[in-house]
């Protein structure tokens, strides 16, 4: 089936070619005729002169995801790859490209250098990317300022949370006696997030670390081996473990964003419990990443109008009732963040003083 | 071009190609094990060094073994391999690295049934479009897998 | 949160949910579904190096507006087959169609070369049945104990647990136990190129960041096994059943085979479900246990190697059986057991499935119509082979000339399908050259392969396990019987090694 959707789409590029050396009448109609037969495209396109819209029509837009199919990164492209193609003008394919590697920093720098800057190919990447970027970390080849953000699909709330039949009740616990955590790796979410909060919030999580994934620190909680887990997305708690919550069979000491999640306004932010100043600009540069968690960006030196368009079809793709649907089925969490939203949460975090970088430097090495 | 079972089976390397290999495999541990001592943080020196430390003594006792072998050991029949398929081998990648995997499917398939294989004109061809047309449909068409463009820019045949 | 009867307001037993879910997957659209996933399987098993995760991943856009016991057909069916079909090619051509048909080569291409690839392949596809039906029916009995045996187990226990197979392992090797281990370190070496999981610093990765994720499996595959294969085809310009005169198909041998050799059927089963279930070993690891523990138990060591059926057999039942293991930690916990695992698992989340104790619950019909999935899948796969066999064994009767672009082309397309990166294509022709000396000089490409598999999880594991009980966790009573049983192995093989020399039989082993 996908052979047909490909060979109808070829006819596409075929008419849309044929389109540049016939006198326009023939073109549209022609490419009208073909768009209203490719499945995809299921509004009738408008007859417009618009040149974006001739420009997208029967064209393949990209979503390079920088991890294996699969994950969270990749589940929420491809829900929205479903339904952004026809909010975009001239209602291009849209598919899901996967190209994994080094933590997605692999997938940005090609995004930044060696993606076609046409407007037919953007992507999503991990969130912690512009501040690897601001710490000059090893293989960043990419530019956050430069890059044209298209938006971002959720905020994230992570938490800590302790299994209840340990002595650890609060934070306050946490910051008096040791806590074990399991950990995926040191830079991941389950590692870098307790190592913040030791270096921040003065707690005393001591790292096991090395679990292949996430479930797998889950598992080892299970077992009694480690007492936590911190640094636990929210909308996977309740999407695969909402039972632990219910049942109160682990304790949430903390929240770690820069706003807490309405689920959970009981339940203290860890930027409150910091009064130095600076730690906190600190720990909220660290949060930054947290507000764009589903970080979309296109290559820079897209002509203006194409960027334009893909970041209002972003922005109302996230207010369609089918996406909504679909990512609610899906248990996605959406709670957007459209182009000029995510680039201030961008300017935000390389407007930080040189002195506090060499700070993160070290709490982050 | 020979096209029959000779070439490395016989002559200086059929006598010494066990001891280099086992000098290259003592090679790459001694190097490892520089590497670890010296880039490794502590913590991941534990398991590297549990590896390479008991490799290397068994790596020494194998050169030596090797270095007192006499009678070589017989060509086991799997491993014989003709001059001619190497240079056959080593054509298709330079060919993928140079034009693309795209042109080199049907031209190596042509090229190599023609002139190794000694089929007639047409059935090479005939196999050369069958190949080209079965990656294109499968792999690039359905699967949106790009093929490795090759180092000379040229032209895609298709998007 | 152990298992409670029945689904929550039904009153149905636990028997009922089994044969009800079995009526579910025969109905429409569902039975489409998992015919069409089985084709697809069937196609993707064969072609070396497209490999069932790859296609998995492929196959997910399509589910999204489908329930789960229909999408479920469809990517499991398709999941399994490829493991079954994936044997094929590795008795025709002695080139894995996937990691996990890589033991099959070892015995059922030799069998091909000696005219006998009708045989080999009847005993491979039929115990690959057998392998699938009782790993289903482990999945279904184990449904009240997932969780209990699952718990039971860990780092320490894992640790020891791939410790154990690489020992089994190197005991293929036979006569050459010092080359046999040196493969294994050799692997574990290669095993550590990439990010260090404790420090997250590049680790022999020569400032590449193709290499801060190590190398993958399937180019390093495709290049021990498929390279100097190809290569010797290239070489002989021959058919590959050289030595004999026409095809003889005794497709009907092998599948009485099977059940002549029925013990070793049944324990190589066994093994695969039990390796499966334990997270990061996976498929690639289970048939070369399972091969080890035919060829120790075997009367006939000494044939393994050159066409042994006993190994043939080995090989074929564990790669279904190890799908029903490694779907309880996926089920019961969401850890996956393997790569592919892991995507079957994004679409658990995507179908709003959550892996979990409702899994053995309330959405106990999922599961299963899972073990029915298998099953039903399996028997379509075979039966499909089963019709083509004529035309799949006759391919080892044409010229080799034939085969040879058209092998080289999946090989390269295969290698380079994992990334889309031509680093993985070079990656292949590195291990290619390694592949080659390691036949020349008579270095056993198993352990190597084994060690590179596990060594993550190995690292992993033993590290963990010093940071939660400092060295004691070697005395922990699961561990103390591995280690127990691990020292069994490598005592059997010194022996064996020393009554080899004695009776002065050429030191070949296994052609691994």
């Amino acid at each position: 089936m996908r052979a047909i959707a490909m060979l109808a789409s070829l006819m596409l590029v075929a008419a849309a070619c044929g389109g540049a050396t016939t006198p326009p009448p023939a073109a549209t109609s022609a490419a009208t005729a073909a768009a209203t037969a490719a499945p995809t495209a299921a509004a009738t396109a408008a007859p417009t002169q618009d040149p974006v819209a001739a420009f997208y029509r029967g064209k393949t837009v990209k979503i390079i995801v920088g991890y294996t199919p699969g994950g969270g990164y990749d589940t929420y492209a491809r829900t929205l790859a479903a339904h952004i193609g026809k909010q975009i003008p001239g209602n291009p394919t849209v598919i899901v490209e996967n190209m994994d590697g080094a933590g997605s920093i692999k997938a940005l720098n090609y995004i930044f250098t060696a993606a076609p800057k046409d407007g037919t190919v953007f992507g999503t990447f991990g969130r912690g990317l512009p501040e690897a970027e601001l710490r000059n970390d090893e293989g960043v080849q990419f530019k956050s300022k430069e890059l044209n953000w298209i938006g971002s699909m959720n905020e994230e709330v992570s938490v800590c949370v302790v299994r209840s039949t340990s002595p650890v009740k609060t934070l306050a616990d946490a910051q008096k006696q040791t806590v074990t955590v399991g950990a995926t790796g040191p830079n991941d979410d389950t590692g870098f997030f307790p190592r913040v909060m030791n270096a921040l919030v003065g707690t005393k999580f001591e790292l096991k670390t090395g679990y292949p994934g996430g479930n797998d620190v889950l598992l080892a909680l299970e077992r009694g081996e480690v007492m936590g887990r911190c640094g636990w997305s929210w909308s996977s708690v309740i999407s695969t473990k909402k039972d632990w919550i219910d049942t109160k069979y682990v304790t949430i000491l903390t929240q770690m964003s820069l706003n807490k999640h309405p689920d959970l306004p009981n339940v203290p932010i860890a930027t409150e419990l910091i009064t130095n100043p600076e730690d906190r600009q600190i720990l909220e540069v660290i949060f930054a990443r947290q507000a764009i968690g589903r970080p979309y960006a296109a290559p820079p030196g897209i002509p203006a109008e194409r960027v334009k368009a893909l970041q209002d079809a972003f922005e109302k793709t996230m207010k369609d009732k089918e996406f909504l649907a679909a990512a609610d089925k899906a248990k996605q969490e959406i709670n957007p963040k459209n182009a000029a939203q995510t680039k201030q949460v961008i300017e935000k975090i390389f407007s930080t003083p040189p002195a506090l970088v060499n700070r993160l430097k070290q709490i982050a090495g | 071009m020979s096209t029959g079972p000779t070439g490395l089976s016989r002559g200086v390397l059929a006598g010494r190609g066990a001891l280099l290999f086992s000098l290259a495999v003592l090679a790459v541990l001694a190097y490892a094990a520089y590497e670890i001592n010296t880039g490794f943080t502590t913590r991941a020196r534990l398991f590297a060094n549990a590896i390479t430390v008991p490799a290397l003594v068994l790596a020494a006792f194998q050169v030596a073994r090797e270095a007192r072998r006499v009678i070589p050991l017989p060509v086991p029949s799997e491993a014989v391999v003709s001059r001619s398929a190497f240079i056959w081998a080593i054509a298709f990648f330079v060919s993928m690295w140079t034009i693309g995997l795209q042109l080199t499917i049907p031209l190596f398939a042509l090229v190599y049934l023609r002139l190794a294989a000694g089929e007639a004109w047409p059935k090479a061809a005939a196999y050369a479009a069958i190949a080209w047309l079965f990656v294109e449909l499968t792999f690039v068409q359905t699967l949106h897998i790009p093929l490795p463009a090759g180092a000379i820019p040229l032209p895609a045949i298709t998007n | 949160m152990s298992y409670h009867s029945p689904p929550a307001g039904h009153g149905r037993g636990i028997i009922d949910v089994f044969f009800g879910s079995l009526i579910t997957v025969l109905q429409w659209p569902t039975a489409g579904l998992l015919v069409l996933g089985v084709g697809i399987g069937f196609v993707v098993g064969i072609l070396p190096g497209l490999g069932g995760a790859v296609t998995l991943a492929l196959l997910l856009p399509f589910i999204y507006d489908m329930d789960p016991i229909p999408a479920f057909a469809f990517l499991l069916g398709m999941h399994a087959v490829v493991a079954t079909t994936g044997d094929i090619t590795s008795v025709l051509f002695g080139i894995p169609g996937e990691g996990t048909a890589v033991a099959t080569i070892f015995d059922g291409h030799p069998m091909a070369k000696r005219g006998e690839a009708g045989r080999a392949l009847g005993a491979v596809l039929t115990s690959s049945l057998v392998g699938a039906v009782i790993g289903a029916a482990v999945l279904a009995i184990s449904v009240p104990i997932m969780r209990p045996l699952v718990l039971s187990f860990g780092p320490p226990e894992f640790f020891m647990l791939a410790m154990l197979g690489i020992t089994f392992v190197v005991a293929l090797a036979g006569g050459n136990l010092v080359r046999g281990f040196l493969m294994a370190f050799l692997g574990f070496l290669i095993a550590m190129v990439g990010l260090d999981p404790f420090t997250g610093k590049p680790r022999f990765a020569f400032g590449q960041l193709y290499l801060w994720d190590g190398l993958s499996i399937i180019p390093v595959i495709l290049g021990l096994f498929a390279v100097p294969e190809t290569l010797q085809l290239m070489s002989t310009h021959a058919a590959i059943a050289q030595g004999a005169t026409g095809p003889i198909t005794r497709v009907m041998d092998g599948i009485l085979d099977t059940f002549r050799h029925w013990s070793v059927t049944l324990r190589c089963s066994a093994i695969g479900v039990f390796i499966g279930l334990i997270p990061g070993m996976g498929g690639a690891t289970a048939q070369f246990i399972a091969y080890a523990h035919a060829q120790q138990t075997s009367k006939t060591p000494e044939e393994f190697g050159r066409g042994s059926i006993e190994g043939v057999l080995a090989a074929g039942s564990v790669n279904n059986s190890k799908e029903g293991g490694a779907l309880i930690p996926t089920v019961a916990f969401g850890v996956p057991g393997s790569t592919a695992m892991a995507i079957l698992l994004g679409a658990f989340l995507i179908l709003g499935v959550v892996p979990g104790p409702q899994m053995l619950t309330k959405h106990l019909d999922i599961t299963f119509s899972m073990v029915w999935v298998i099953v039903i899948s399996n028997v379509l796969a075979v039966a499909l082979s089963f019709l083509f066999l004529r035309q799949l064994v006759s391919l080892t009767f044409i010229k080799g000339t034939w085969l040879v672009p058209f092998l080289l082309v999946l090989m390269t397309l295969g290698a380079y399908t994992t990334h889309s990166d031509v680093l993985d294509v070079v990656v292949m022709i590195v291990f290619g050259a390694v592949g080659w000396c390691a036949v020349r000089f008579g270095w056993p490409r198993a352990p190597f392969l084994l060690a590179f598999v596990l060594g993550p999880t190995a690292e992993r594991y033993l590290f963990l396990s010093h940071q939660l009980y400092e060295w004691g966790f070697l005395l922990r009573p699961i561990t103390l019987a591995l280690i127990g049983i691990a020292l069994l192995g490598v005592g059997y093989s010194i022996r064996r090694e020393r009554a080899d020399r004695r009776s002065r039989v050429p030191a070949q082993g296994a052609a691994a």
